[in-house]
């Protein structure tokens, strides 16, 4: 197969993780487990095996991105000429990125699940569910349209509702909870897809499509210019120098050497090459600005000349989109075409406002979808309960993919986020809020996964806060690093659950717990606490929580692959160096502190600080939970018991641990040690930049870098100290160390929920009972239709019936009836069966008509 | 003498009708009826309807009236009318027969209605084509004050056009010869006229003359009319002449004499017959054999027809080496029937009325199969009458309990349930 | 000869015709009224056919006898079985119609 047909494969990327959830829904119950999750697991990893072809073919083909129309779904909805969306998939290095994490960190996952859920009775739902999960957030991140990427959101909100509630059948009111758990994700979630939704609808008024790219469409123009983040001596790089040895020089110069220049700008090969070359010269000089058309002109034929000698069809290759009329770009070319011209006004009928003020409102709404789904504030609150779910789902959901599809929809429109001035403050403030706020609460929370939830809202608050200073390929960086560490930590976590429940059977002998008896590992009902509970009371099994990292301690000896990929974990998201996390964490820092020096940015700064200080808490709070979790001594029987998971469990778990530290090495701002030999510098971001068209990286701050490193190392010493030893927490409630306000309001979430309950639920409910009793009930039911209108009704049947019905209708027609009946009792004297009479009336007859005859001829004038 | 013939009938028949009423012997009535039908043919004859008056004499007379004096006799009943019940029916009819009278002879007998005459019927009219230069495909039209009327197509020389009927009024007859040009000529239509156009005579400009015909009935037996037309040269009066029969060369007679040129002879009425005709120039001989110098044309054995109107044209024919000769066009058209006649009525009955003619002898079958099945004697089939079983058991007396509400039998059975709720029949 | 003569005879004798059809009881002779009645239209049809010089009226004629034939003999029929079950002909006595 030739590697100009690689980009196809992405239909299958979406294709085999739906046919696999297909197969587990429709025969996984007569499957056996191992079935089961070899059919999801070997869904979920040949996905990662095209994603990965992909990758090969964005390397081979100089990142040339592509638009893929898979077979028998074109024209997807076509309504007349002026609504058409198509069904395309947009391969390029955004994309792929995103389908590189989530097929590979959900096949490790997959694997991790068939030990995690071994013994559930719903097995094969919940693969079916995890792969349908994957072939949803696969459409979302390779549609090429905004639609496509609305019902991936809507589908990745489905699974994520279907797997949160997963144990909703658990006895003695957990199932209740889970299930609400997963109502409010999806309630919650349906805010947020107001906003999108609300986009999307400004996006197609305003641009008439929704297609991010047209196929052929060049999504980097300025690339054509070279990149500094290129790698060093490579041609891009070359030309990048020399665009700036010199910028004085005519840029015709640049087109003076064709061929290193269409090297840099993108290989004639592949489809979508052959795509781009379909337009004609003729249509690249009626359609191409006058200024720019002889260039394109030009440097087609140069390419045909260099590359494509001898072959008869012209190979032009564009490194840009001048050629292309404005209506048949997508929304990006269109923006950036449209902003070139300025002064471009939305006309909306009543009213009309201007582009960039449309821009704004449109990544304001966005910004409300992204917060919905990548639990920013004011709609993170679904994320910590959404820890209901199984951890294999808090893990590749809640965790490392799903979560992160807001922030890469804004990464897609960073066309937008950097022309809106307005919205990127806003991001800023909402990402960082989010940032400090959740960490803060996080360091409260005694519950091991509500640790790691908030933990998660607190790194997305870092990935906006990126995207709203601009640091797109920093948030992408930071989005992938942390799908590993924190992937890694919950699965770790979930390795810690499952080793203290066994051990608290193992501790409590084999006795029924109430839990389905048949399953070996009856563990997962306590896992589903949705609440930190305060495990007070010890003494009954049944409310044991395994969750609860007070009932943990000292496992580091019992689960040592577990402590050591967990460390690893940790460490990497405190950002310590040289782990992934510190990469990213340092770059997202970086760039907010250099948007502020440079571009005097007030949001760089309150960026810059908040999530400084929220590095320092995601430090502290991690090494926390190390101490409660593994240090120290044994607080329970459980914890004493606790048993090592097994290898389909740990082997993902290093894995992870493996990609942790080395995720980050893939954007080294310097050379370092011998690494940059491998990896070379800027090699994401100029990745990047092949797609995300604002990416950037900034210089390497050391300073900055080494104050953080210090402050987390700093965090991490406190919290050794607060935390660290032999003390025991076992049966003394709210022992803890910082038994401060602060602590109670971290413990207490900072009330959000009360808050929410109070600002939105009661008012809601208020609003509810005061519709159904006052207005429905009363008004409707009591008033109108009882009052007016049965009553009414039945004072008009009253009048029609009686007066009308018996009194008009029936006294005519009884009347005629006796009327009738008298005169036939007279009539039928006369018809006496005498034969004469009947002549005489005959008779009658002709007379009558004798003279009806006679009368018209009767001569009256004589 | 009519108006004596009629009150001689219309006596007879009143005097008949008046027996018929007022006789008490059924016998003498039924004569009273025959005598009053036979007045009726009497009156039929005269209204000049001789087939009906034989017909009523047959049909009526005979074989109806045998049969109610048939029937009479056979039942007896002969003096079987009783006395009156209904006192109030002949005052009544009385009353209402004296007014039908009055509504009709009262209008009548003071001229009082309007006797509405027939209209006269449309004017016909043909063509015939006997013009000797202007060729076959003539195309001819009549070009009225309204409109115009296509009278015939594609016409040949000797031929001739169907009959046209037109409104009656003043024409124009164009007459179109293939590439040649129109030639018109007015015409004047009156009501109830036959009239032939006739195109003759030779050169590009023929004249164009109407000969009116007489379609009416022939009154002399088994003969045809016939009229002579000249149209063969404007110097030659011609006469139609007997030129012999095989029998008597010398047994010659004239029958249209010295007709001029373009103009029709006087009718003349010939019985039916083959006759040896001959066309002479000048006038005709009724002693002489015409010089055989003198015959323009022969018809040899020429058959006329009865009841036939004959219109005989003679004209000039161009021959091949450019010379004309005299040429016979005889056309016949048939005459009308006598009035009343049978020949007028079967023609009327086997054309216009020949579905009612049918209907009438199904009719005549079924009344024979009627007659045949009500007087046959009714065998009574007893045997199957014991199988029977009655299907109504319920006593009389039961039906009347319940619908009274008294027991009229003491021991009467009760009646089923649900029969109570049943309404009474209403009468 | 004037058609309106012929008329006038015509309407006296349908006149008799209808006296004779209320006066009389004996079915058979109702019947020979019934009979006078048609040919007293007979007479009117055959005098207008003459005014009007039409055959249409003769052909009328020709149809009423002929009607009328099969009219008496299915009639006189009808009588001779009456007379065979109820042993009268007085129409009097024929009151099976009676509503």
């Amino acid at each position: 197969m030739h590697m100009d047909t690689y980009p196809q494969l992405v239909t299958l990327v979406i294709l085999f993780p739906a046919i696999g959830a297909f197969i587990n829904l429709f025969v996984g119950a007569r499957l056996t487990e191992k079935g089961v999750s070899a059919i999801a697991t070997i869904a979920a990893s040949l996905a990662f095996v095209v994603s990965f072809l992909l990758y090969l073919y964005l390397v081979n083909s100089n990142y040339q991105g592509a638009v893929v129309n898979p077979p028998l779904l074109d024209g997807w909805i076509q309504i007349g000429d002026s609504v058409v969306i198509p069904w395309q998939q947009r391969v390029d290095t955004l994309s792929v990125t995103m389908m590189l994490v989530v097929t590979g960190i959900g096949s490790l996952i997959h694997m991790y699940a068939a030990g995690y859920m071994h013994g559930d009775p719903k097995y094969h739902r919940f693969f079916a569910y995890l792969n349908m999960f994957l072939a949803f957030m696969l459409i979302l991140v390779t549609g090429n349209n905004f639609l496509m990427m609305f019902v991936g959101w809507e589908g990745v909100g489905l699974c994520s509702f279907l797997l949160i509630g997963f144990w909703f059948d658990k006895a003695k009111g957990v199932g209740w909870r889970n299930s609400n758990a997963a109502r409010k994700a999806f309630i919650v979630n349906r805010v947020g897809d107001f906003g999108l939704l609300m986009a999307i609808f400004l996006i197609f008024w305003t641009f008439g499509t929704l297609d991010y790219y047209r196929p052929g469409e060049v999504a980097n123009p300025e690339l054509a210019e070279g990149s500094k983040y290129a790698p060093v001596g490579s041609p891009a790089y070359l030309l990048y120098q020399e665009e700036h040895k010199s910028e004085t020089e005519a840029p015709a110069e640049g087109e003076a050497t064709p061929g290193e220049h269409s090297e840099a700008a993108a290989t004639t090969e592949g489809a979508t090459a052959a795509e781009a070359t379909t337009t004609t010269e003729g249509e690249s000089h009626a359609e191409g600005a006058a200024a720019t058309e002889g260039e394109a002109h030009a440097e087609g034929e140069a390419a045909a000349e260099g590359e494509e000698e001898g072959h008869g069809e012209p190979a032009v290759v564009y490194v840009n989109n001048d050629h292309i009329a404005t209506e048949q770009l997508g929304v990006f070319g269109q923006t950036e075409r449209l902003l070139h011209e300025g002064e471009h006004i939305v006309d909306f009928g009543p009213f009309s406002l201007p582009f960039e003020t449309v821009l704004v409102l449109i990544t304001l709404f966005m910004l409300l979808g992204a917060a919905g789904k990548s639990a920013q504030i004011p709609l993170f609150v679904w994320l910590p309960d959404a820890m209901a779910g199984p951890t294999p789902v808090s893990a590749l959901i809640h965790a490392a993919t799903m979560v992160t599809a807001g922030v890469y929809m804004m990464v897609r429109a960073n066309v937008w986020y950097h022309e809106a001035e307005l919205t990127s403050v806003v991001v800023t403030l909402v990402g960082a809020g989010t940032a400090i706020m959740a960490g803060f609460v996080a360091i409260g929370q005694w519950d091991i996964k509500r640790v790691l939830a908030y933990s998660t809202v607190s790194q997305l608050g870092f990935m906006v806060a990126a995207v709203g200073v601009g640091a797109y390929s920093a948030a992408v960086f930071h989005l992938l690093t942390h799908a590993f560490f924190k992937a890694l930590l919950f699965l770790g976590s979930g390795s810690v659950i499952h080793g203290v429940e066994h051990g608290h059977h193992l501790a409590h002998g084999k006795h029924g717990h109430g839990h389905d008896d048949h399953d070996p590992h009856p563990v997962h009902g306590e896992n589903a606490h949705g609440h930190d509970a305060h495990a007070d009371d010890h003494a009954h099994d049944d409310d044991f929580d395994p969750q609860d990292m007070r009932n943990m301690g000292g496992l580091w000896r019992r689960m040592p692959v577990t402590y050591l990929t967990y460390l690893i974990g940790t460490l990497a998201l405190a950002g310590i160096f040289p782990l992934s996390g510190f990469w990213s964490k340092d770059e997202i820092l970086a760039d907010s502190w250099l948007i502020g020096l440079e571009e005097g940015a007030l949001h760089g700064y309150i960026a810059f600080g908040v999530l400084f200080a929220a590095a320092f808490l995601t430090a502290f709070y991690m090494w926390r939970q190390i101490e409660l979790v593994f240090h120290g001594k044994p607080r329970t029987e459980a914890a004493r018991k606790a048993p090592e998971s097994v290898w389909l469990m740990t082997v993902p778990l290093a894995l992870l641990a493996i990609g942790s530290i080395l995720a980050g090495f893939m954007q080294l701002p310097r050379p370092f040690f011998f690494l940059d030999q491998i990896f070379g510098t800027y090699h994401f971001v100029y990745w990047m930049q092949q797609s995300v068209i604002h990416s950037h990286a900034p210089a390497f701050q050391l300073g900055i870098a080494l104050l953080a490193t210090a402050s987390a190392l700093v965090a991490i010493f406190l919290a050794r100290r607060i935390y660290g030893g032999e003390k025991s927490l076992v049966g003394e409630e709210n022992r803890d160390p910082l038994e401060s306000p602060i602590w109670s309001l971290a413990n207490a979430r900072l009330y959000w929920d009360e808050f929410y309950n109070r600002a939105f639920e009661r008012p809601f409910n208020a609003m509810a009972g005061f519709l159904a009793n006052t207005i429905d009930q009363r008004f409707w039911h009591g008033y109108f239709h009882n009052t007016v209108i049965r009553d009414g009704f039945n004072a008009i049947g009253e009048i029609l019936s009686k007066p009308v019905d018996l009194g008009v209708i029936d006294g005519t027609v009884n009347g005629i009836g006796r009327v009738t009946r008298w005169l036939s009792s007279k009539v039928r004297l006369i018809q006496a069966g005498d034969v004469r009479v009947y002549a005489l009336s005959l008779l009658l007859g002709v007379v009558v008509v004798i003279l009806v005859l006679l009368l018209p001829l009767l001569n009256t004038g004589g | 003498m009519e108006t004596v013939l009629f009150g001689f009938g219309a006596t007879i028949a009143l005097v008949g009708a008046i027996i018929m009423l007022s006789s008490k012997n059924a016998v003498h009535s039924a004569l009273g009826l025959v005598l009053t039908m036979g007045a009726l043919a009497f009156l039929f004859l005269l209204l000049n309807a001789p087939f009906l008056a034989m017909i009523q004499i047959t049909v009526y007379a005979g074989a109806i009236m045998v049969l109610f004096i048939f029937v009479i006799m056979l039942l007896g009943a002969d003096k079987l009318d009783l006395r009156e019940r209904f006192p109030v029916v002949p005052v009544l009819g009385t009353a209402l027969a004296s007014a039908m009278f009055f509504a009709i002879a009262t209008p009548l007998l003071t001229n009082n209605i309007d006797l509405i005459e027939p209209p006269p019927a449309n004017p016909q009219v043909r063509f015939v084509h006997a013009a000797t230069d202007i060729g076959n495909n003539v195309a001819v039209t009549l070009d009225g004050a309204l409109r115009s009327q296509p009278l015939a197509e594609g016409l040949n020389l000797r031929e001739v056009s169907n009959f046209m009927t037109v409104a009656p009024g003043d024409y124009t007859v164009s007459i179109t010869p293939e590439g040649g040009a129109t030639l018109t000529s007015p015409i004047s239509l009156t009501a109830g006229s036959v009239q032939t156009i006739v195109a003759y005579g030779t050169g590009d400009a023929p004249s164009i003359t109407v000969v009116p015909e007489d379609l009416s009935t022939v009154q002399e037996a088994r003969s045809s009319r016939v009229i002579v037309f000249n149209a063969f040269d404007p110097d030659i009066s011609i006469s139609m002449v007997n030129f012999g029969s095989e029998f008597d060369e010398n047994d010659t007679a004239t029958y249209a004499n010295n007709i001029p040129y373009g103009t029709a002879s006087e009718t003349t009425t010939l019985i039916e017959g083959d006759y040896a005709l001959a066309f002479v120039r000048g006038e005709g001989s009724s002693s002489v054999n015409p010089g055989i110098d003198n015959v323009l044309a022969r018809e040899e054995a020429y058959e006329l027809e009865r009841d036939q109107s004959k219109l005989i044209v003679l004209f000039a024919e161009r021959q091949v080496d450019g010379s004309i000769r005299a040429s016979v066009d005889p056309l016949g058209v048939m005459t009308r029937p006598s009035f009343g006649g049978p020949r007028a009525i079967g023609i009327e009955l086997f054309t216009t009325y020949m579905l009612p003619f049918q209907l009438l002898a199904v009719l005549l079958l079924a009344a024979m199969v009627g007659a045949i099945v009500l007087t046959r004697h009714a065998v009574t089939p007893v045997k199957q009458r014991v199988n029977v079983r009655r299907r109504v058991a319920r006593p009389l007396t039961n039906v009347i309990a319940s619908q009274t509400g008294h027991q009229v039998v003491d021991d009467a059975p009760q009646l089923p349930a649900e029969t109570d709720q049943r309404e009474p029949s209403g009468d | 000869m004037q058609t309106e003569w012929f008329i006038l005879l015509s309407v006296i004798l349908f006149t008799m015709g209808v006296l004779g059809v209320l006066f009389r009881r004996n079915a058979i002779l109702v019947f020979m009224s019934v009979e006078l009645m048609l040919n007293a239209t007979n007479l009117a049809l055959v005098a207008f056919a003459h005014q009007w010089g039409s055959e249409a009226g003769h052909l009328f004629v020709f149809f009423i006898i002929t009607v009328a034939a099969a009219e008496v003999a299915v009639g006189l029929a009808l009588i001779v079985a009456i007379f065979r079950t109820k042993h009268s002909i007085n129409i009097d006595d024929l009151r099976q119609m009676e509503g």
